[in-house]
């Protein structure tokens, strides 16, 4: 799961890239679409207890946590 | 007969973003003067991809390029709209052999996979992915479009004689050079792999032809004159257009079968004429213009590790006081920096002392 510098991270990449954080990609393998800024609200969500993470999107926050962390 | 074969199907909502990477690419690639066969859509089925890359018919000679779904046992085209494995870990023997392949699909060179199980059976090459692979899904998008242009850059490097190693670089700095853009092209990076059964190949190097093709790059080495007084001629560069350069000029090109002959535009009636080899030229030169020229001569050449678009000093090699260019004229003598790295160079002026 994301720390809370990366989550402070990836909103402010959400902030300065909002065309990019809105454009849906695609794992070709699962067929799930996602966006960064939709991967940021299931993660806020997650944060204040509103819902539980699905395995498959722990697994895709996990690489959205890698990549932040390269940044 | 093609020298590439392109297959990509389009039957769900993760292929038609793959589907949509290859827009294009036909046109692109013939009109750098190679052969291309498309299997697109429904036309990406099992029995045409049998057709196409069955090593008997040999129908397909250089490069296969798959913009589908992938596994660690397959890689899919499509049947009645669904997809369906067309080369999988039991027919990819026969399909790649003595190919280079580049997927760009989910986890076809997963560790002990396809791709792995391939070079071990005889195919040249596999560029692909260890993992599933992202594509974003919108192709008007200004992203799919940079995604399409990092995605073609191996494919281009390719088809332009560059080496893997050249090619595979030139898609990874592609990427990185996109990584703050969106996650996808990290996603991506990290998971690329390039599976080979040797290095230094090119498409042309190394294929179903026995790499009997001109195109790429060569260091020269010319006597004119007297036998065996072999020199240096630097970096000769024949494209796919028909083309063909030097430091100092260029002209145009031809190959049938093994034998090929060029030109000269700044040397009138110079011709060299030579067999070509996987790794090696071996003919003659000379001007076909009355007398006084500079005469005939011999040369041979081996391919250069990589191409390079830069400068070349022709002016290389062993210093020899017949020392001319390879149209005769005398050059300035000289050393030092070249295209043709210094191992290269080395192995050539051994060669020519041994002649």
């Amino acid at each position: 799961m994301l720390d809370d510098q990366s989550v402070a991270k990836l909103e402010a990449w959400v902030d300065t890239h909002p065309e990019s954080a809105d454009t849906p990609f695609m794992n070709v393998s699962t067929g799930e679409e996602f966006t960064v800024r939709g991967l940021l609200g299931k993660l806020r969500a997650s944060v204040g207890g509103e819902v539980q993470l699905s395995e498959s999107l722990q697994s895709e926050l996990n690489q959205v946590k890698t990549w932040i962390g390269g940044l | 007969m093609s020298d590439i074969l392109i297959i990509r199907s389009n039957c769900d909502a993760a292929t038609y973003g793959t589907y949509n990477i290859g827009e294009g690419l036909v046109a692109y690639l013939q009109g750098k003067g190679h052969t291309v066969t498309e299997l697109a859509d429904a036309a990406a089925s099992p029995a045409n991809v049998q057709y196409w890359l069955t090593s008997a018919a040999n129908r397909t000679t250089k490069l296969v390029i798959a913009l589908d779904h992938g596994s660690a046992t397959g890689f899919y085209g499509e049947v009645n709209n669904q997809i369906t494995p067309v080369v999988t870990t039991a027919n990819v023997k026969d399909l790649t052999q003595n190919l280079h392949v580049y997927t760009f699909a989910c986890s076809t060179c997963s560790p002990g996979g396809l791709a792995d199980t391939a070079i071990s059976q005889g195919t040249l090459s596999w560029l692909g992915y260890v993992q599933p692979v992202y594509v974003f899904t919108d192709p008007n998008s200004a992203l799919f479009k940079t995604l399409k242009d990092v995605i073609w850059s191996f494919i281009t490097s390719l088809a332009d004689g560059f080496t893997l190693e050249t090619a595979e670089k030139a898609l990874r700095d592609a990427y990185t050079a996109h990584k703050n853009d969106n996650p996808v092209f990290s996603y991506n990076l990290n998971l690329l792999k390039l599976c080979k059964k040797t290095t230094g190949m090119t498409i042309h190097s190394h294929n179903r032809l026995g790499g009997k093709s001109l195109i790429g790059t060569w260091g020269g080495m010319v006597a004119w004159g007297l036998p065996n007084n072999y020199v240096s001629a630097g970096a000769w560069t024949f494209k796919n257009d028909g083309t063909w350069s030097y430091a100092s000029g260029g002209g145009r090109w031809i190959q049938i079968d093994d034998t090929a002959i060029w030109t000269f535009n700044n040397a009138p009636g110079l011709v060299y004429t030579c067999t070509v080899a996987a790794d090696g030229l071996k003919g003659v030169m000379g001007y076909t213009t009355a007398p006084p020229n500079p005469g005939k001569g011999h040369f041979y050449a081996l391919r250069a590790a990589a191409v390079s678009e830069a400068p070349v000093d022709v002016n290389i090699g062993p210093i020899e006081e017949s020392l001319m260019g390879v149209n005769g004229e005398p050059l300035e003598l000289a050393t030092g920096g070249s295209v043709v790295d210094e191992v290269v160079r080395k192995y050539l002026v051994s060669l020519a002392g041994s002649k």
